[in-house]
């Protein structure tokens, strides 16, 4: 069996159209996925960027899987973790982060303690080592099953298991009490 | 937290999201540039890579260089029919049900693999050097709970002064759910061969990665015994156990021959 693979070959206008499509409908979906493993909008907005551009040379290969969008978030979490590795990294911290919105049919008790969680959240998450944050994010926020994680982590099925057991102990030990309260509202409640 | 919290606390984390200031058309633009400058700097104005495949060569697969970041899967995907008293479809196999271990017995198991894998690593790869096979678990290292269906470790060796690992995975009859067809189907991104035998079924695994700097691959052989356990052997030309960044060797440091070996032990079953 053969196949060919062009690298750096310029793209044919209706793949460029089709990876032009992509990116208009994966940008916010990737920006939340990189704002989860880094905390900080700016730098999110840029990794999805330069996953944006890694994927661009990549796009004839990918587009005719039926994962493309799986293959996107794996490049984006090894962009970050790249960028987690250069000395010169920008420090964590959630400067781009907004504040909470008037939102006139919340009750305000109920917005504040949601906005409480969300910070405790953010703040345990970013205490995670990268790779089992990476797991919790790609896991429960990007819906990716163990293998495609491990894929995208370059580690074994047992690895990703073994962090997801530790980093949802780590949280759990985070929010004993208080915060516990504050996820009920998060999980449904009372909105 | 449980997961169902956790999952909708991460929800609720980015419901709140400055505009995105992003515009496609900027984008190709960068990508153009970018893809233009790596040309250049490349000197070439085209580089064109040709993979061969044959049907059962996994470490020739492994050992070219595909020129892509990776290798495409249907293109990879062969199988051999099924004994009569198998179907590729199905798993487990008929009349399999999965049995609760006890934390003890799982223990006594653990312990008797760490044995023979000790006892037949060297034999099987007799330039690996410093085993040691780590706590066996499930979700996570050494961490052993009731019934949980299937026992995983990771082997850690050093071939030549090179640090780098093995993970086996053991599944009880009937914790393993999918067939081997429909597990090399679901696996988009590697090359997999099924092999039926008389005792069941052979899949070849195989995956390359490329980054920018480097090159990743990982191969692996499972078992699918009559008896419903499967076996899982993985070798990696990196060593996963790390998160320290080394490069990759050329090649893994098993062969499939020797894989075959270790995840057809008649001794890692339950």
């Amino acid at each position: 069996m053969q196949w060919r693979t062009v690298k750096g070959g310029r793209m044919r206008k209706a793949d460029e159209d089709r990876f032009r499509e992509f990116a208009r409908s994966q940008a916010l979906l990737l920006r939340r996925c990189a704002y989860l493993l880094c905390g900080d909008w700016h730098l999110a907005e840029d990794l999805v960027q330069t996953t944006l551009v890694k994927l661009y040379g990549a796009w004839p290969r990918i587009e005719n899987t039926d994962r493309p969008v799986s293959y996107a978030r794996t490049t984006l979490t090894r962009c970050w973790l790249d960028e987690r590795r250069r000395p010169w990294r920008r420090a964590e911290e959630r400067s781009g982060d907004l504040p909470d919105t008037a939102d006139s049919t919340v009750d305000p008790a109920l917005a504040h303690a949601r906005a409480t969680v969300r910070e405790e959240l953010l703040a345990a998450l970013a205490q995670l080592p990268p790779r089992q944050r990476a797991v919790l994010v790609l896991r429960y926020f990007g819906g990716m099953s163990i293998t495609a994680t491990a894929l995208a982590l370059s580690c074994s099925e047992g690895t990703v298991k073994s962090q997801a057991s530790r980093g949802l102990d780590t949280l759990r030990s985070r929010f004993v009490g208080a915060a516990d309260a504050g996820f009920a509202l998060l999980d449904g409640g009372g909105s | 937290v449980i997961e169902r919290e956790l999952r909708a606390g991460l929800d609720h984390a980015v419901a709140t999201e400055p505009p995105l200031s992003f515009d496609p058309d900027a984008l190709v633009a960068r990508a153009q540039r970018e893809n233009r400058r790596r040309r250049s700097l490349a000197g070439v104005g085209v580089a064109t890579a040709v993979i061969a495949v044959a049907a059962v060569a996994v470490p020739t697969v492994l050992n070219i260089d595909t020129g892509t970041a990776r290798i495409s899967t249907a293109a990879g995907l062969t199988t051999t029919p099924a004994p009569p008293a198998l179907s590729p479809g199905q798993w487990p196999p008929a009349g399999v049900r999965q049995q609760p271990y006890s934390v003890d017995r799982l223990g006594v198991l653990a312990q008797t693999w760490t044995k023979q894998i000790e006892r037949e690593l060297p034999r099987v790869l007799p330039q690996a050097r410093d085993i040691a096979v780590q706590p066996w678990g499930g979700e996570a290292e050494g961490d052993i709970s009731a019934g949980q269906g299937y026992l995983d470790t990771f082997v850690t060796f050093t071939v030549h002064g090179r640090a780098t690992a093995l993970y086996l995975q053991v599944e009880e009859p009937g914790y393993h759910r999918t067939s081997p067809s429909k597990d090399c189907a679901q696996e988009p991104d590697t090359h997999c061969w099924t092999t039926w035998q008389a005792g069941g079924a052979l899949v070849e695994q195989a995956t390359a990665v490329t980054q920018p700097d480097q090159k990743q691959n990982t191969m692996t052989m499972r078992q699918y015994r009559s008896d419903g356990t499967v076996v899982s052997v993985t070798t990696y030309n990196y060593n996963p156990t790390t998160v320290a960044k080394a490069a990759p060797a050329a090649t893994t440091p098993l062969t499939v021959a020797q894989l075959t070996v270790l995840a057809t032990d008649p001794v890692l079953t339950f």
